[in-house]
């Protein structure tokens, strides 16, 4: 009976490692990963990823491509996008801090190579309940995104046909821009 | 001192017991094989309500940002077409027909960040295809002729084909891997 109980005990705790091992682990894992690679990087910044940082998040994908990340924190509120993206093939992927897609964007899908995005915190369940009416419009112009997680990175892919384009890409994409929503 | 031999060896086998079962299930749950053979396994990356914690952790656990399943489709391989592990030491034929998606990259892994001589990559920018269409790349330690991924680490090697998401659904069609010699 007392083995009994030890089993039972080695049983849960396996359950918990089991589970923090998949759903905490490899968020806690890969935000480390990220701030020692952009750790001189403020948030909500929009900057190219160097090569080495490149090859280390994104293996599968040729030196010649470009990634340009923002880092956002909405805690002091909304934080706006400003994209420009060279002609041709992209994608933009909001991710929340954890890896979790938030969000997705194709050059195909939205017709354009220059937009706005707006990230913001998801309203909590006591918000939905306590909006006044006019608080609960949506934006007439532009996009936007809801995080449930105050902290996140939106990821801008451009692929190029070999490294010589690369300089020329990433000249066109670091004219986006990241910051604070001004109103 | 039985009692607390018996302690110890409960939380060793839980901690133990949940960190290779976590393993074990990032790897099996997270991917479902692709084709046939069943070599080339796809990975489950759906966003939302749908998504698959397993398939998530395989990428992040390495430091890697897992592609949006909405955007690409992941297909990974560590076998070849007789069923034995791809090795470094090892030439493989890669063919296939019909890979005809919008942009798709083929690489091979473990990488190798200090090794700045791999070209560990290669994409549908940059392949040259045959008068047919068809598509063969090489991958071995040292340079062939025509298309070739080059192994950035020795030892066991994983495919890894990532495909855009526009044609997947008309039916893709997976490419074999052909060990040439060793």
């Amino acid at each position: 009976m007392r083995n009994l109980y030890w089993v039972i005990a080695a049983a849960v705790l396996a359950i918990i490692v089991h589970i923090s091992m998949v759903l905490f682990a490899p968020g806690f894992l890969f935000e480390r990963n990220l701030n020692r690679m952009a750790s001189d990087v403020p948030d909500n910044t929009f900057f190219i990823l160097p090569g080495p940082a490149q090859t280390a998040i994104f293996p599968e994908y040729p030196g010649g491509t470009v990634f340009g990340l923002c880092r956002f924190n909405l805690t002091s509120g909304p934080v706006t996008l400003d994209a420009n993206l060279p002609d041709g093939i992209w994608t933009l992927t909001v991710y929340s801090r954890f890896g979790r897609t938030l969000y997705t964007v194709t050059d195909e899908q939205s017709g354009v190579d220059k937009f706005s995005l707006q990230l913001a915190m998801a309203p909590s369940i006591f918000d939905v309940f306590s909006l006044k009416e006019d608080e609960n419009e949506i934006e007439a112009s532009g996009w936007k995104v809801l995080s449930s997680d105050e902290r996140g990175f939106a990821v801008f892919w451009v692929p190029a046909l070999d490294r010589a384009m690369r300089e020329g890409l990433s000249e066109t994409l670091s004219k986006s821009s990241c910051g604070k929503a001004t109103s | 001192m039985a009692r607390v031999s018996v302690k110890i060896f409960s939380v060793l086998c839980g901690v133990v017991g949940g960190w290779a079962s976590a393993l074990s299930f990032i790897d099996s749950v997270g991917s479902k094989p692709a084709d046939a053979a069943g070599n080339w396994r796809m990975w489950d990356l759906a966003a939302g309500t749908a998504s698959n914690p397993y398939g998530r952790a395989h990428f992040l656990m390495e430091g890697r940002v897992p592609p949006a399943q909405s955007l690409f489709q992941v297909y990974t391989n560590s076998l070849d077409d007789d069923g034995d592990s791809l090795s470094s030491g090892c030439v493989y034929k890669i063919a296939a027909n019909g890979l005809e998606s919008r942009w798709w990259s083929l690489s091979v892994g473990p990488l190798n960040s200090e090794d700045s001589g791999a070209s560990a990559a290669v994409t549908s920018d940059e392949v040259v295809r045959g008068p047919d269409s068809s598509l063969n790349v090489a991958m071995a330690r040292f340079p062939v002729a025509g298309n070739w991924i080059r192994p950035a680490a020795e030892g066991t090697l994983t495919l890894q084909l990532v495909v855009s998401n526009t044609d997947t659904e008309s039916g893709l069609k997976l490419p074999s891997v052909q060990r040439v010699s060793c």
